[in-house]
């Protein structure tokens, strides 16, 4: 049930913080080239002072409270699917010990290379720089497979539209659809999912129904990360 | 050395002195008060007001954003033996305080905030922790 009021919302998230897990993440979009050092010394940083965190750990915390390294974790949440992403930010992770979780925009990544400005135009998907010539700004499913060996991939939707304005069948899509793409694509169903503007399971009955359909086990919104049950595989 | 009696009361005054002065605000419930409440500074209230202005104008596309997420298992009671509440710790309970502790004085210092406004207010007490210019005292 949606909170009417700003003191109701920040009462009942007041009420869920003190008995619940509560975790820290960073959240980046496009992560450009010209961008780089200001990222390296920002994952620097969150490397020295915070660990890595992958889904099982994450998992592990949802489901029993407790965090099992020294040091609290910290979820590095990159959308969308940009190709700096893979080019520029995947590197200074690896190079810091932290775990990228890649919110991708399955049609994004599917759109060819022609047009795929164009889609991120028309789908809210920022492009401040236009910084690669060949005019290819999503990764490619091949990069993204490379990812998933030492990173997390995860739903962001197929064409990144709020779920609320959707008919039943493009709900069907974004939701559905974008993890049958993943399956297509990596050969398995991804845990976790977030759509744009980031609502909250439990807000609404028919998306929650396409959730479970899908398989998502991991909701991430604006405030919370729901674990909806145990994962039983891909 | 057996102490005298007035001894033994400041002795006891000095330990409820100093129990009480380290006490943060946040576990007294002290309010902050604005500038225009102490004229002449810049309390640690505007300050937060002014960064919570602030990241309503923020680039989210090329920035790395500090958030709290708050967990929930919905899957609680299941057969994977899902946690019950958590006894919460020292720091949920900071965590707790501090957001209604902000959150009251948001809405004092500015009513027509929304639910929408939450994750903002978030952002700023996270962004103050971990994030990039982050300088607070309540830290991992």
């Amino acid at each position: 049930m949606k909170p009417e009021s700003f003191e109701s919302a920040a009462g009942a998230l007041s009420a869920a913080a003190y008995g619940s897990p509560v975790v820290r993440a960073v959240n980046f979009h496009n992560t450009p080239r010209h961008r780089e050092a200001e990222l390296e010394r920002q994952i620097a940083r969150l490397g020295r002072e915070f660990s890595s965190v992958n889904e099982e750990e994450l998992d592990a915390f949802l489901a029993t409270g407790r965090w099992a390294k020294p040091k609290p974790g910290v979820i590095i949440a990159v959308y969308e699917g940009y190709r700096n992403g893979y080019d520029v930010l995947r590197p200074i992770l690896e190079r810091h010990g932290l775990v990228g979780w890649f919110f991708v925009i399955t049609g994004f990544v599917n759109e060819p290379v022609s047009s795929q400005f164009a889609f991120a135009a028309s789908h809210d998907i920022d492009m401040e720089t236009r910084e690669y010539d060949d005019g290819r700004y999503a990764m490619t499913w091949e990069e993204i497979r490379e990812l998933s060996v030492r990173h997390v991939i995860a739903s962001h939707t197929r064409t990144h539209v709020s779920l609320a304005t959707l008919t039943a069948g493009d709900r069907e899509s974004e939701i559905v659809g974008a993890q049958q793409d993943f399956v297509r694509h990596l050969g398995r169903r991804v845990r976790s999912f977030v759509s744009l503007g980031g609502p909250e399971y439990g807000n609404d009955d028919a998306t929650d129904r396409l959730i479970d359909l899908a398989g998502y086990q991991l909701v991430f919104s604006n405030l919370r990360v729901q674990r909806l049950r145990p994962w039983l595989g891909a | 050395m057996i102490p005298s009696r007035r001894g033994i009361l400041l002795g006891l005054c000095s330990s409820a002195w100093a129990v009480l002065s380290c006490r943060g605000p946040y576990e007294k419930g002290l309010r902050p008060r604005a500038a225009s409440e102490r004229s002449g500074t810049v309390t640690e209230g505007d300050a937060f007001l002014r960064q919570f202005e602030g990241n309503r104008r923020r680039a989210y596309s090329e920035e790395g954003v500090a958030v709290y997420l708050v967990g929930e298992n919905l899957a609680a009671g299941s057969t994977d033996g899902g946690h019950k509440p958590l006894a919460p710790s020292k720091w949920n309970r900071q965590f707790a305080n501090r957001l209604r502790y902000w959150s009251q004085y948001l809405a004092r210092r500015k009513p027509e905030v929304g639910p929408e406004d939450l994750p903002k207010l978030v952002e700023v007490m996270a962004e103050q922790d971990f994030g990039n210019g982050a300088d607070s005292r309540f830290r991992p």
